[in-house]
Protein backbone atom coordinates (compact mmCIF):
# COMPACT_ATOMS: atom_id res chain seq x y z
CA UNK A 1 0.00 0.00 0.00
CA UNK A 2 1.25 3.54 -0.61
CA UNK A 3 2.14 5.95 1.60
CA UNK A 4 1.28 9.59 0.14
CA UNK A 5 3.24 11.89 3.52
CA UNK A 6 6.96 11.51 4.11
CA UNK A 7 8.52 11.23 7.75
CA UNK A 8 9.81 14.78 7.52
CA UNK A 9 6.11 15.72 6.78
CA UNK A 10 4.82 13.47 10.24
CA UNK A 11 7.26 15.24 12.12
CA UNK A 12 6.62 19.04 11.55
CA UNK A 13 2.58 17.73 12.09
CA UNK A 14 3.07 15.98 15.28
CA UNK A 15 5.37 18.81 16.23
CA UNK A 16 2.66 21.47 15.27
CA UNK A 17 -0.50 19.53 16.45
CA UNK A 18 -2.06 20.13 20.02
CA UNK A 19 -1.50 17.93 22.70
CA UNK A 20 -5.02 16.24 22.86
CA UNK A 21 -6.99 13.12 22.29
CA UNK A 22 -7.81 11.49 18.75
CA UNK A 23 -9.97 8.73 19.41
CA UNK A 24 -12.40 8.03 16.96
CA UNK A 25 -15.50 6.04 17.05
CA UNK A 26 -15.78 3.45 19.62
CA UNK A 27 -12.94 3.13 22.17
CA UNK A 28 -11.49 -0.24 22.34
CA UNK A 29 -11.91 -2.19 25.54
CA UNK A 30 -11.65 -5.15 24.77
CA UNK A 31 -10.43 -7.36 21.56
CA UNK A 32 -13.80 -9.35 20.88
CA UNK A 33 -14.79 -7.40 17.82
CA UNK A 34 -10.93 -7.81 16.40
CA UNK A 35 -10.82 -11.06 16.65
CA UNK A 36 -12.79 -12.13 13.53
CA UNK A 37 -10.08 -10.16 11.82
CA UNK A 38 -7.05 -11.77 13.20
CA UNK A 39 -9.27 -14.98 11.83
CA UNK A 40 -10.52 -13.91 8.49
CA UNK A 41 -6.53 -13.00 7.74
CA UNK A 42 -6.04 -16.89 8.40
CA UNK A 43 -8.81 -17.94 6.53
CA UNK A 44 -7.98 -15.78 3.80
CA UNK A 45 -4.50 -16.85 4.09
CA UNK A 46 -5.15 -20.50 3.91
CA UNK A 47 -7.61 -19.80 0.77
CA UNK A 48 -4.23 -18.21 -0.87
CA UNK A 49 -2.04 -20.61 0.06
CA UNK A 50 -3.20 -24.22 -0.22
CA UNK A 51 -1.13 -25.34 -2.56
CA UNK A 52 1.66 -24.19 0.07
CA UNK A 53 -0.11 -26.03 2.92
CA UNK A 54 -0.37 -29.61 0.79
CA UNK A 55 3.53 -28.92 -0.13
CA UNK A 56 4.05 -28.42 3.48
CA UNK A 57 1.88 -31.46 3.94
CA UNK A 58 4.08 -33.21 1.27
CA UNK A 59 7.39 -32.16 2.72
CA UNK A 60 6.63 -32.97 6.20
CA UNK A 61 5.30 -36.38 5.50
CA UNK A 62 8.28 -37.64 3.08
CA UNK A 63 10.78 -36.24 6.24
CA UNK A 64 8.73 -38.29 8.63
CA UNK A 65 8.52 -41.30 6.46
CA UNK A 66 12.64 -41.43 6.44
CA UNK A 67 12.75 -40.80 10.07
CA UNK A 68 9.97 -43.85 10.70
CA UNK A 69 11.88 -45.70 8.52
CA UNK A 70 15.56 -44.85 9.91
CA UNK A 71 16.49 -43.70 6.09
CA UNK A 72 18.83 -40.81 4.94
CA UNK A 73 17.69 -39.09 1.64
CA UNK A 74 20.22 -40.98 -0.34
CA UNK A 75 18.83 -44.50 0.93
CA UNK A 76 15.38 -43.36 0.67
CA UNK A 77 16.39 -42.51 -2.73
CA UNK A 78 18.26 -45.39 -3.46
CA UNK A 79 15.37 -47.57 -2.61
CA UNK A 80 12.76 -45.72 -4.79
CA UNK A 81 15.07 -45.40 -7.39
CA UNK A 82 14.56 -41.90 -8.28
CA UNK A 83 17.17 -38.92 -7.79
CA UNK A 84 18.51 -38.03 -4.11
CA UNK A 85 18.55 -34.43 -5.32
CA UNK A 86 14.56 -34.42 -6.28
CA UNK A 87 14.03 -36.00 -2.72
CA UNK A 88 16.20 -32.98 -0.97
CA UNK A 89 14.53 -30.21 -2.88
CA UNK A 90 10.81 -32.18 -2.28
CA UNK A 91 11.64 -31.65 1.21
CA UNK A 92 13.40 -28.25 1.32
CA UNK A 93 11.32 -26.37 -1.64
CA UNK A 94 7.34 -26.65 -0.98
CA UNK A 95 6.48 -25.24 -3.92
CA UNK A 96 8.31 -27.98 -5.73
CA UNK A 97 5.78 -30.01 -7.31
CA UNK A 98 7.42 -33.63 -7.42
CA UNK A 99 8.29 -35.10 -11.39
CA UNK A 100 4.99 -37.67 -11.83
CA UNK A 101 7.78 -40.64 -12.03
CA UNK A 102 8.61 -39.65 -8.43
CA UNK A 103 5.24 -39.52 -7.16
CA UNK A 104 4.52 -43.10 -8.46
CA UNK A 105 7.51 -44.54 -6.49
CA UNK A 106 6.76 -42.52 -3.34
CA UNK A 107 3.55 -43.74 -3.24
CA UNK A 108 4.21 -47.48 -4.48
CA UNK A 109 6.98 -46.76 -1.22
CA UNK A 110 4.12 -46.08 1.09
CA UNK A 111 1.71 -48.88 -0.72
CA UNK A 112 -1.10 -45.98 -1.70
CA UNK A 113 -2.52 -45.00 -5.05
CA UNK A 114 -0.56 -42.29 -7.23
CA UNK A 115 -3.18 -40.07 -7.27
CA UNK A 116 -3.13 -40.14 -3.07
CA UNK A 117 0.24 -38.71 -3.13
CA UNK A 118 -0.44 -36.49 -6.28
CA UNK A 119 -3.58 -35.08 -4.24
CA UNK A 120 -1.06 -33.34 -2.06
CA UNK A 121 0.10 -31.15 -4.94
CA UNK A 122 -0.62 -27.61 -6.16
CA UNK A 123 -2.27 -29.07 -8.93
CA UNK A 124 -4.64 -31.09 -7.18
CA UNK A 125 -5.58 -28.14 -5.26
CA UNK A 126 -9.26 -27.73 -3.65
CA UNK A 127 -10.15 -30.72 -5.50
CA UNK A 128 -10.94 -33.10 -2.45
CA UNK A 129 -11.60 -31.24 0.77
CA UNK A 130 -11.18 -34.34 2.57
CA UNK A 131 -7.89 -34.88 2.12
CA UNK A 132 -7.37 -31.05 2.44
CA UNK A 133 -8.66 -31.16 6.17
CA UNK A 134 -6.55 -34.80 6.81
CA UNK A 135 -3.44 -33.19 5.31
CA UNK A 136 -3.61 -29.99 8.07
CA UNK A 137 -4.68 -32.12 10.63
CA UNK A 138 -1.66 -34.13 10.25
CA UNK A 139 0.99 -31.02 9.39
CA UNK A 140 -0.54 -29.66 12.84
CA UNK A 141 0.01 -32.82 14.12
CA UNK A 142 3.79 -32.90 13.72
CA UNK A 143 5.45 -30.20 15.75
CA UNK A 144 9.33 -31.72 16.19
CA UNK A 145 10.44 -32.94 12.60
CA UNK A 146 14.04 -33.79 14.36
CA UNK A 147 12.62 -37.01 16.20
CA UNK A 148 9.26 -39.04 15.74
CA UNK A 149 7.42 -39.04 18.84
CA UNK A 150 5.01 -41.80 19.30
CA UNK A 151 1.80 -39.32 18.60
CA UNK A 152 3.55 -38.28 15.54
CA UNK A 153 4.18 -41.94 14.39
CA UNK A 154 0.32 -42.67 15.08
CA UNK A 155 -0.36 -39.35 13.02
CA UNK A 156 1.99 -40.72 10.23
CA UNK A 157 0.44 -44.20 10.06
CA UNK A 158 -3.05 -42.92 10.02
CA UNK A 159 -2.61 -40.19 7.31
CA UNK A 160 -0.36 -42.87 5.32
CA UNK A 161 -3.93 -44.98 6.04
CA UNK A 162 -6.23 -42.41 5.29
CA UNK A 163 -4.20 -41.89 1.66
CA UNK A 164 -4.84 -45.52 1.22
CA UNK A 165 -8.18 -45.17 1.08
CA UNK A 166 -8.26 -42.24 -0.79
CA UNK A 167 -10.41 -42.51 -4.06
CA UNK A 168 -10.41 -39.77 -6.69
CA UNK A 169 -13.31 -37.97 -7.61
CA UNK B 1 -1.92 -11.42 7.05
CA UNK B 2 0.05 -8.66 9.30
CA UNK B 3 2.19 -6.36 6.69
CA UNK B 4 4.81 -3.80 7.40
CA UNK B 5 4.28 -0.24 5.67
CA UNK B 6 7.02 1.65 6.53
CA UNK B 7 8.75 2.60 9.77
CA UNK B 8 7.32 6.07 10.88
CA UNK B 9 7.98 8.53 13.73
CA UNK B 10 6.52 8.43 16.97
CA UNK B 11 7.16 11.44 19.25
CA UNK B 12 7.74 10.33 23.06
CA UNK B 13 6.47 13.28 25.15
CA UNK B 14 8.90 11.93 27.85
CA UNK B 15 12.50 12.53 25.97
CA UNK B 16 10.77 15.33 23.98
CA UNK B 17 12.53 13.05 21.28
CA UNK B 18 11.55 11.06 17.82
CA UNK B 19 11.59 7.32 18.38
CA UNK B 20 10.79 4.97 15.20
CA UNK B 21 7.54 3.09 15.28
CA UNK B 22 6.40 0.35 12.71
CA UNK B 23 3.04 0.73 10.71
CA UNK B 24 1.64 -2.19 10.17
CA UNK B 25 -1.44 -3.66 7.56
CA UNK B 26 -3.40 -6.02 9.45
CA UNK B 27 -3.12 -7.44 13.06
CA UNK B 28 -2.32 -10.29 14.48
CA UNK B 29 -2.51 -12.45 17.82
CA UNK B 30 0.13 -10.03 19.73
CA UNK B 31 -1.93 -7.13 19.05
CA UNK B 32 -4.81 -8.39 20.52
CA UNK B 33 -2.60 -9.73 23.52
CA UNK B 34 -1.65 -6.24 24.10
CA UNK B 35 -4.94 -4.66 23.86
CA UNK B 36 -6.21 -7.36 26.57
CA UNK B 37 -3.37 -7.42 28.73
CA UNK B 38 -1.91 -3.99 28.46
CA UNK B 39 -4.87 -1.71 27.32
CA UNK B 40 -7.97 -3.52 29.59
CA UNK B 41 -6.48 -3.51 32.76
CA UNK B 42 -5.28 0.25 32.53
CA UNK B 43 -9.06 1.53 31.82
CA UNK B 44 -10.10 -0.75 33.98
CA UNK B 45 -8.14 0.59 36.72
CA UNK B 46 -9.00 4.39 35.14
CA UNK B 47 -12.17 3.45 35.00
CA UNK B 48 -12.13 2.54 38.87
CA UNK B 49 -9.88 5.81 39.38
CA UNK B 50 -13.05 8.04 38.12
CA UNK B 51 -16.01 6.66 40.27
CA UNK B 52 -13.65 7.74 43.43
CA UNK B 53 -13.03 10.85 41.75
CA UNK B 54 -15.90 11.64 40.54
CA UNK B 55 -15.23 12.17 37.02
CA UNK B 56 -17.85 11.02 34.32
CA UNK B 57 -16.67 8.15 32.15
CA UNK B 58 -17.00 10.60 29.23
CA UNK B 59 -14.95 12.81 30.36
CA UNK B 60 -12.17 10.13 29.86
CA UNK B 61 -12.78 8.93 26.78
CA UNK B 62 -13.90 5.67 28.47
CA UNK B 63 -17.83 5.10 28.06
CA UNK B 64 -18.61 1.44 27.75
CA UNK B 65 -21.75 2.52 25.88
CA UNK B 66 -20.34 3.44 22.94
CA UNK B 67 -17.52 0.44 23.06
CA UNK B 68 -20.82 -1.93 23.67
CA UNK B 69 -22.79 -0.65 21.01
CA UNK B 70 -19.58 -0.12 18.91
CA UNK B 71 -18.64 -3.62 19.05
CA UNK B 72 -22.50 -4.45 17.83
CA UNK B 73 -22.00 -2.65 14.41
CA UNK B 74 -18.86 -4.27 13.61
CA UNK B 75 -20.31 -7.64 14.26
CA UNK B 76 -23.39 -6.99 12.21
CA UNK B 77 -21.29 -6.40 8.95
CA UNK B 78 -20.88 -9.79 7.57
CA UNK B 79 -18.35 -9.24 5.19
CA UNK B 80 -15.04 -8.67 6.69
CA UNK B 81 -13.15 -8.23 3.67
CA UNK B 82 -14.57 -4.77 3.35
CA UNK B 83 -12.56 -3.84 6.47
CA UNK B 84 -8.53 -2.33 6.76
CA UNK B 85 -7.23 -2.84 9.98
CA UNK B 86 -3.93 -0.81 10.94
CA UNK B 87 -1.66 -0.69 14.03
CA UNK B 88 1.30 1.35 15.38
CA UNK B 89 4.17 -0.08 16.92
CA UNK B 90 6.71 1.07 19.34
CA UNK B 91 8.80 -0.11 22.20
CA UNK B 92 7.40 -3.45 21.56
CA UNK B 93 3.94 -2.31 22.47
CA UNK B 94 0.72 -1.80 20.40
CA UNK B 95 0.60 2.18 20.66
CA UNK B 96 -2.28 2.58 18.55
CA UNK B 97 -4.79 0.70 16.09
CA UNK B 98 -7.60 1.94 13.19
CA UNK B 99 -10.38 0.03 11.32
CA UNK B 100 -11.26 1.38 8.52
CA UNK B 101 -13.91 -0.08 6.04
CA UNK B 102 -13.89 0.90 2.09
CA UNK B 103 -17.39 -0.09 1.47
CA UNK B 104 -21.30 -0.19 2.46
CA UNK B 105 -23.74 2.71 3.34
CA UNK B 106 -21.16 4.06 5.99
CA UNK B 107 -18.54 5.09 2.89
CA UNK B 108 -20.73 7.77 1.41
CA UNK B 109 -20.05 11.21 1.54
CA UNK B 110 -22.66 13.87 3.94
CA UNK B 111 -20.41 17.11 2.49
CA UNK B 112 -22.23 19.26 0.80
CA UNK B 113 -19.40 19.23 -2.02
CA UNK B 114 -19.93 15.78 -2.92
CA UNK B 115 -22.90 14.52 -1.51
CA UNK B 116 -22.65 10.74 -1.98
CA UNK B 117 -19.31 10.69 -2.90
CA UNK B 118 -17.35 7.55 -1.74
CA UNK B 119 -14.84 7.67 0.80
CA UNK B 120 -13.11 5.26 3.53
CA UNK B 121 -15.00 5.56 6.83
CA UNK B 122 -12.92 5.57 10.14
CA UNK B 123 -14.79 3.07 12.58
CA UNK B 124 -12.49 3.54 15.15
CA UNK B 125 -9.08 4.97 15.92
CA UNK B 126 -8.00 4.25 19.23
CA UNK B 127 -4.86 4.83 20.92
CA UNK B 128 -3.45 2.65 24.01
CA UNK B 129 -4.32 4.39 27.04
CA UNK B 130 -0.66 5.50 28.48
CA UNK B 131 -0.81 7.77 25.31
CA UNK B 132 -4.36 9.33 25.94
CA UNK B 133 -3.98 12.80 28.04
CA UNK B 134 -7.08 12.47 29.46
CA UNK B 135 -6.38 8.75 30.96
CA UNK B 136 -3.19 9.33 32.62
CA UNK B 137 -1.50 12.36 33.65
CA UNK B 138 1.82 11.70 32.22
CA UNK B 139 1.23 10.54 28.76
CA UNK B 140 3.98 8.65 26.51
CA UNK B 141 3.66 8.77 22.63
CA UNK B 142 2.43 11.56 20.68
CA UNK B 143 1.31 11.03 16.94
CA UNK B 144 -0.47 8.07 17.03
CA UNK B 145 -3.53 9.73 15.58
CA UNK B 146 -1.76 11.64 12.93
CA UNK B 147 -0.22 8.97 11.80
CA UNK B 148 -2.89 6.77 11.02
CA UNK B 149 -5.52 9.39 9.71
CA UNK B 150 -2.81 10.28 7.32
CA UNK B 151 -2.98 6.70 6.11
CA UNK B 152 -6.51 6.49 6.31
CA UNK B 153 -6.01 9.50 3.10
CA UNK B 154 -3.38 7.12 1.64
CA UNK B 155 -6.10 4.48 1.27
CA UNK B 156 -8.47 6.79 0.07
CA UNK B 157 -6.03 8.63 -2.62
CA UNK B 158 -5.16 4.80 -3.24
CA UNK B 159 -8.84 3.70 -3.64
CA UNK B 160 -9.67 6.77 -5.97
CA UNK B 161 -11.64 8.16 -3.75
CA UNK B 162 -9.42 11.52 -3.71
CA UNK B 163 -8.58 11.25 -0.32
CA UNK B 164 -11.95 11.70 1.42
CA UNK B 165 -12.37 10.01 4.73
CA UNK B 166 -15.48 10.37 7.17
CA UNK B 167 -15.24 9.30 10.88
CA UNK B 168 -17.53 10.35 14.60
CA UNK B 169 -15.09 11.46 16.73
CA UNK B 170 -15.32 10.86 20.60
CA UNK B 171 -15.61 14.64 22.55
CA UNK B 172 -12.48 14.47 23.48
CA UNK B 173 -10.79 14.38 19.83
CA UNK B 174 -13.40 16.89 18.39
CA UNK B 175 -10.64 19.69 18.43
CA UNK B 176 -7.94 17.85 17.12
CA UNK B 177 -9.91 16.41 14.10
CA UNK B 178 -12.00 20.24 13.73
CA UNK B 179 -8.48 22.27 14.14
CA UNK B 180 -5.59 20.30 13.48
CA UNK B 181 -6.62 17.89 10.62
CA UNK B 182 -9.03 20.34 9.15
CA UNK B 183 -12.09 18.28 8.56
CA UNK B 184 -15.36 19.82 8.54
CA UNK B 185 -17.84 19.21 11.32
CA UNK B 186 -21.23 17.93 10.09
CA UNK B 187 -22.66 17.86 12.99
CA UNK B 188 -24.02 15.43 16.20
CA UNK B 189 -25.11 12.34 14.76
CA UNK B 190 -28.10 10.65 16.81
CA UNK B 191 -27.55 7.43 14.48
CA UNK B 192 -24.52 7.45 16.17
CA UNK B 193 -24.90 8.23 19.85
CA UNK B 194 -25.14 11.64 19.33
CA UNK B 195 -20.81 11.85 18.38
CA UNK B 196 -19.92 14.48 16.05
CA UNK B 197 -19.70 13.59 12.39
CA UNK B 198 -16.59 14.45 10.64
CA UNK B 199 -15.31 14.81 7.09
CA UNK B 200 -12.25 15.56 5.23
CA UNK B 201 -13.28 17.21 2.21
CA UNK B 202 -11.63 16.31 -1.32
CA UNK B 203 -10.24 19.79 -1.71
CA UNK B 204 -8.84 19.39 1.62
CA UNK B 205 -7.03 16.32 1.27
CA UNK B 206 -5.53 17.73 -1.91
CA UNK B 207 -3.05 19.94 0.09
CA UNK B 208 -2.91 17.54 3.25
CA UNK B 209 0.46 16.52 2.59
CA UNK B 210 1.83 19.61 1.53
CA UNK B 211 4.63 20.89 4.60
CA UNK B 212 3.30 24.00 5.64
CA UNK B 213 6.36 25.75 4.36
CA UNK B 214 4.70 24.78 1.02
CA UNK B 215 1.57 25.98 1.75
Amino acid sequence: MKLHFTNDWLRSQIDRDADIECDVGVPVHDTSPLERFVQSKLNQRTGESAPEQKMAVLHVLVHQLRRRDNLTVSQLAERIRVEAAELETIERDRDYVPRPRTLHMLASYMKVSTQAVQSLTSEAIARNDNVTEAALKFAASSKDLSSLTSAERRGLNNFVKFLADYKSE
Amino acid sequence: MKMLLRAVPLKNRLSDKFEEASLFQGIDADNLAHIEGRWRPMFEQRKLHAKTTGESLSEINAEDAHWQWGKKMIAAVQDPFIFDIFVLECAGNTQAIMLVRKGGEKCFSRHPDHLRAPLIYVDFLSTAPWNRPKLVSEPVYKGGGRILISTAVSLSLNEEMQGRIGLHSLPGAEEFYLNQIGMTDLGKDSDYGGLRYFELSAPKAANFFILPQQQ
